[in-house]
């Protein structure tokens, strides 16, 4: 049986706190760590509680409760019942294994009217919320979730006996009547059945339904499924490997079956009609500002169903590639939409602008001017808002955003790649309208100095004509000192901007060098710093070579002190072990005349309560003196009253059997010893053992009233200071 | 008469007083004398313990611990008294 003194401890601190000690503790949204509790005063709290959950990692109870993870109360040893019993019900040593988990699913939906979920991210917060995140758990895990799926399809009669019952139990509460694996499948295909479109992730949804739509949003967008049909997209059937091929199949017909096969032809038609794609405009602020317009509507379903249609996917798939390098069962249709201007890198609508660029040697206006005039949208002819339309799409098209960092070579190779045709064609049509340009203002430029010559061969006609000339001189003047300023506007303009670039320029090239600097800074402190390191690694690699040699040279001095010491006190210990076995000698002899006679060997010969004179003794009573005089010298008898009480085990070897003699002698024994002694022997040695106990009794007491003499006396000096202050 | 009245009154009274001296009397346990001088002489190593008989012995055994207890009682008691001038010596 093991201690359960940790538990106990545990069990306390639980009373106390209302929960078990934690190792992983957290404060202020960070760990706490032992160091940090030893060095925070803020945390000392938390040091007891720290300590006590290390202890009971390490405690046999925890290891006992882990021994026996997973099997029932019944087969535990019966000691152990109620700790594991106590500890489970914490939730300690618990898994699948332990509980019964049917019976608890049933419990758990009974009283919620649901099965038990995942839980939000982060730490359950409740104690319902972390008993259903377990029982979650451990549903995910347990073999009863396996096998149910595994009889989902099967009548109850046909699953084996033994798991009927639970079978029976969760189908009650409507678990395992349908397939987990096509469960997705089949909720998507009605879904879309039903509405007629994808279900759509609502971010705060309000009704059960939309509920349903956003939980099967994310159950389809995670599905195995659903990843198999994005794997096949824009391959045709054909290709498509045979275990996957019915599933995309099926999914496909599913969007042909809503979405009509007219999709293409209605492309073509809406392009031809609005020269532009159709938008989604659910993702402008139209959709909350007002409601859609027929016609938007038709847009955005047309852009959805275009979106997931085959065709844009085959297109999608063949972006960026030549049509001679299309397969052949493809190039049909991407042929088809790239005859309107689909499925190329770059929009239809930059499509458009190029073209336009190229047909009228001239970027489209934002803004159309007429006789100097600003010309407002209703004026605007349907070629004038459709060019507008096409400057307005391109100036907030990515193409252009592309084509603009293209052109600050801020674009990586791969997109460059991509859209090298378009980065090209675009460059072209660029310089023929920038040849156009140059080409009107030189015709500008001609037909006023045309007008000029003129004006000068006019000269010298009669005085009628002067006057009209003169005036028309004052008009082209004026004209002149007009253009004259405008250009000098222009001029000033331009070398503004120019400024400005330089400007931009210079603060780039600062910037770069600050950067550079600061690059290059860096890596002198990066430098500098592994230098420091490696110093300090050198220095203290050093330091331990110094230490290790002073340790070692310490270790050999103590060797060499400790080697001359032994050296030095060797006669002395040879003479120390003399004596003790001189004094063992002694002790043998003093037992075996105690044992030969009967008697402790005397130290006077007495006859009629005289002494007998020495000369007047026998050999053997002056042996037996001898004896008890050495007896006296040696002081054995107190080696025996040190060991007195200490079992013949734990005394030192050499001493062992000669106390033991002793003992028997009825020497160094203690009054408890002495007890047990006389029960069985009325002889000397009980006399023998009295004596020697009464002796130590009056030791003691001596002792005591010297040292209560020595305190009474102290107390009264300090009495007596006490009275003088 | 008168002095044969006093006379018989004077030995009434002297018989009381005997009587009386004679109750009060205590007579010394001559064994227990015997005992303690035995084990005086034990304890000077006058005699040893062939000199004892077997029933002596047990006899001086139970004076032996008689004396062993009162010793331990009075060490006891120092000891009691030692502990109460410490306190006192601590807290003074």
């Amino acid at each position: 049986m093991i201690s359960m003194e940790v538990y106990n401890k545990c069990l306390e601190f639980r009373k106390k706190t209302g929960r078990w000690p934690r190792v992983k503790i957290v404060e202020d949204g960070r760990i706490v760590y032992k160091k940090d509790i030893k060095s925070n005063k803020k945390y000392k709290h938390l040091l007891e509680e720290i300590d006590l959950a290390y202890e009971w990692k390490r405690s046999p109870e925890r290891k006992l409760l882990m021994e026996y993870k997973g099997v029932k109360i019944e087969d535990i040893p019966e000691e152990y019942q109620d700790m594991i019993r106590n500890l489970r019900s914490f939730g300690l040593g618990v898994d699948c294994k332990t509980v019964d988990i049917v019976e608890e699913f049933v419990k758990f939906y009974n009283i919620y009217g649901r099965a038990p979920r995942r839980g939000k991210d982060g730490k359950p917060s409740t104690k319902e919320e972390q008993i259903e995140k377990r029982l979650y758990s451990y549903w995910c895990t347990c073999k009863e979730n396996k096998l149910l799926e595994e009889y989902v399809s099967m009548e109850l009669e046909d699953i084996p006996e033994e798991h009927r019952a639970m079978v029976e139990k969760l189908r009650s509460i409507g678990l395992g009547l349908k397939s987990k694996k096509t469960t997705n499948l089949i909720d998507y295909i009605s879904f879309v059945q039903d509405k007629r479109r994808e279900p759509v992730y609502i971010m705060h949804p309000k009704s059960n339904e939309e509920i349903y739509e956003r939980d099967l949003k994310q159950r389809w967008r995670m599905c195995k499924e659903n990843n198999i049909y994005k794997k096949y997209e824009g391959v045709l059937v054909e290709e498509i490997p045979e275990e996957d091929r019915a599933l995309v199949e099926k999914i496909r017909n599913l969007w042909q079956e809503v979405d009509g096969t007219n999709i293409a032809e209605d492309m073509i038609n809406f392009i031809k009609k609005y020269k532009r794609e159709p938008r989604n405009i659910n993702l402008s602020l139209k959709c909350f500002e007002r409601k859609l317009t027929e016609e938007e509507q038709n847009e955005n379903l047309l852009r959805a169903r275009w979106d997931r249609s085959f065709e844009k996917q085959v297109l999608d798939r063949f972006v960026g590639i030549q049509e001679d390098e299309i397969p052949e069962e493809y190039k049909k249709i991407v042929g088809k939409f790239r005859e309107i201007g689909l499925g190329f890198p770059e929009s239809l609508n930059t499509r458009m602008y190029i073209n336009f660029i190229l047909e009228n040697k001239r970027i489209p206006r934002q803004v159309i001017y007429r006789n100097g005039t600003k010309v407002k949208v209703e004026n605007c002819t349907t070629e004038e808002i459709d060019e507008q339309a096409i400057r307005r799409r391109w100036d907030i098209s990515k193409d252009r955003d592309i084509y603009e960092r293209y052109r600050i070579c801020d674009l990586d190779d791969k997109t460059i790649a991509l859209y090298s045709n378009m980065i090209k064609v675009l460059e072209e049509a660029y310089l023929v309208a920038e040849a156009e340009r140059a080409r009107i203002t030189e015709e500008k430029q001609k037909k006023a100095d045309g007008k000029r010559k003129k004006s000068k061969n006019i000269e010298g006609q009669p005085q009628k004509k002067k006057k009209l000339k003169n005036r028309e001189k004052v008009s082209e003047d004026e004209r002149k000192r007009t253009e004259e300023e405008r250009r000098k506007i222009a001029e000033e303009r331009r070398k503004a901007k120019d400024e400005r670039k330089i400007i931009a320029e210079e603060r780039r090239k600062a910037k770069d060098e600050r950067k550079k600097f600061a690059e290059e800074k860096e890596k002198i402190r990066a430098e500098n710093r592994r230098k420091a390191e490696e110093e300090d690694r050198a220095k203290a690699e050093e330091k331990k070579i110094i230490e290790d040699l002073e340790r070692a040279k310490q270790q050999a001095e103590r060797k060499l002190k400790e080697e001359r010491k032994r050296k030095k006190e060797e006669p002395k210990r040879r003479a120390i072990e003399q004596k003790i076995l001189e004094k063992l000698e002694i002790a043998k002899r003093y037992s075996t005349f105690i044992k030969t006679f009967n008697r402790v060997p005397r130290a006077k010969i007495k006859i009629d309560g005289k002494d007998v004179e020495t000369d007047d003794l026998l050999p053997n009573e002056l042996a037996e003196i001898e004896l008890t005089r050495e007896w006296r010298k040696c002081k054995f008898l107190e080696t025996i009253e040190e060991y007195a009480g200490i079992p013949i085990e734990e005394l030192p070897e050499i001493y062992k059997d000669i106390i033991k003699d002793f003992r028997a002698l009825g020497f160094g024994l203690t009054y408890e010893e002495y007890a047990k002694y006389r029960e069985s022997n009325i002889t000397a040695p009980v006399l023998r053992s009295l004596k020697m106990i009464r002796d130590k009794a009056l030791k003691k007491k001596s002792k005591a009233l010297a040292l209560e003499k020595e305190v009474a006396e102290q107390l009264s000096l300090r009495g007596k200071e006490q009275d003088d202050e | 008469m008168m002095s044969s009245c006093i006379d018989c009154e004077f030995e009434k009274l002297q018989d009381n007083k005997e009587s009386f001296l004679q109750s009060i009397r205590v007579e010394p346990d001559k064994e227990r004398l015997r005992l303690l001088e035995l084990k005086r002489k034990y304890d000077n190593e006058e005699i040893s313990e062939l000199d004892i008989s077997e029933e002596d012995i047990m006899k001086m055994a139970d004076l032996y611990e008689e004396e062993i207890n009162s010793i331990e009682a009075k060490t006891n008691k120092a000891k009691s008294r030692i502990k109460c001038m410490l306190k006192e010596l601590k807290y003074s």
